[in-house]
């Protein structure tokens, strides 16, 4: 019933979609890194999301699905950032300082055109959420006017 | 008499349907944030379906004997009581076409948004303007 608690849940929106649009700059920014100090290319980073639901504890045992019926949630949390385990990129370049015996460089497993796409979703899913505060404000806005007549 | 001017059915339908609509942007604003939550179910606020129930049932008992409750301590039966019972209801939507099993659809959410925020303000006009009434009326119109 609090319209207030509508700011939280857009703001949770924000911020995990921000911390999603840092996480692909910084793809993009190291599409070229080779070299890390825990050795290797530069590993791809995604962030992995998850509903944020406020819930007393005795309800923890029983099934997720089960558990939000009838509640609206709390937003959104970012749950973890993973590496993504997939393969470097070899590329033939035996000047580099870090090509293997037979002249091949570990590139990152980055991909432009993916990080590119990301990026525009994550920008539009921060969008919907500033529109859904906008509307949130002006609603508490009206809201105060009952007051003023 | 103060308290029926500032409490009658109607006001209480308002503000009903008021927390209603608050509800119901919490619920589009949970399913926004979650557009990209893998597994994620949308949730929807049910309410206008049930007041429409609600009000059906009790323009139906209008020429039957009911308890009439006009005290906040009287118990009520039949449609009186489903109206003033009336909850809003959270339910959640199942299935996906999506590949992360994700059914928020942004586009129908914005509408909703949209269309939940001009009922919000009409129903706020709606309780605004039943209260400039009162006042007019306690300054003898003036």
């Amino acid at each position: 019933m609090n319209l207030f608690s509508a700011f939280e849940i857009s703001g949770s929106g924000l911020s995990a979609q921000r911390l999603r649009m840092d996480t692909i700059s910084n793809n993009i920014a190291n599409v070229n890194t080779t070299h890390t100090a825990e050795g290797g290319p530069y590993k791809r980073l995604r962030v992995v999301f998850t509903p944020r639901q406020d819930e007393p504890m005795f309800l923890l045992p029983l099934d997720p699905a089960d558990r939000g019926k009838g509640k609206i949630g709390e937003g959104v949390r970012v749950a973890k950032v993973v590496s993504d385990p997939t393969a470097p990129k070899m590329v033939f370049d035996p000047g580099h300082p870090d090509a293997d015996a037979k002249g091949y460089v570990a590139m990152p497993n980055v991909n432009i055109v993916n990080e590119m796409v990301d990026l525009i979703s994550a920008s539009r899913a921060y969008e919907a959420n500033v529109t859904a505060i906008n509307a949130a404000k002006t609603m508490a806005a009206k809201a105060l006017e009952i007051g003023k007549a | 008499m103060i308290n029926r001017l500032i409490s009658n059915d109607m006001m209480d339908l308002v503000q009903k349907s008021l927390d209603a609509a608050a509800l119901q942007h919490k619920a589009i604003s949970n399913n926004l944030a979650n557009v990209d939550t893998p597994g994620f179910k949308r949730s929807e606020v049910v309410f206008r379906e049930k007041l429409k129930k609600a009000l059906d049932a009790k323009g139906a008992a209008e020429h039957e004997l009911a308890l009439s409750g006009t005290d906040s301590k009287h118990i009520l039966a039949g449609a009186e009581a489903e109206l003033s019972a009336l909850e809003p209801e959270v339910v959640q939507q199942g299935g996906s076409y999506r590949n992360d099993q994700n059914n928020v659809d942004i586009d129908l959410e914005m509408a909703k948004l949209a269309q939940n925020t001009v009922v919000y303000q009409a129903l706020a006009q709606l309780t605004q303007n039943q209260f400039a009434e009162i006042k007019s009326a306690i300054r003898e119109g003036k």
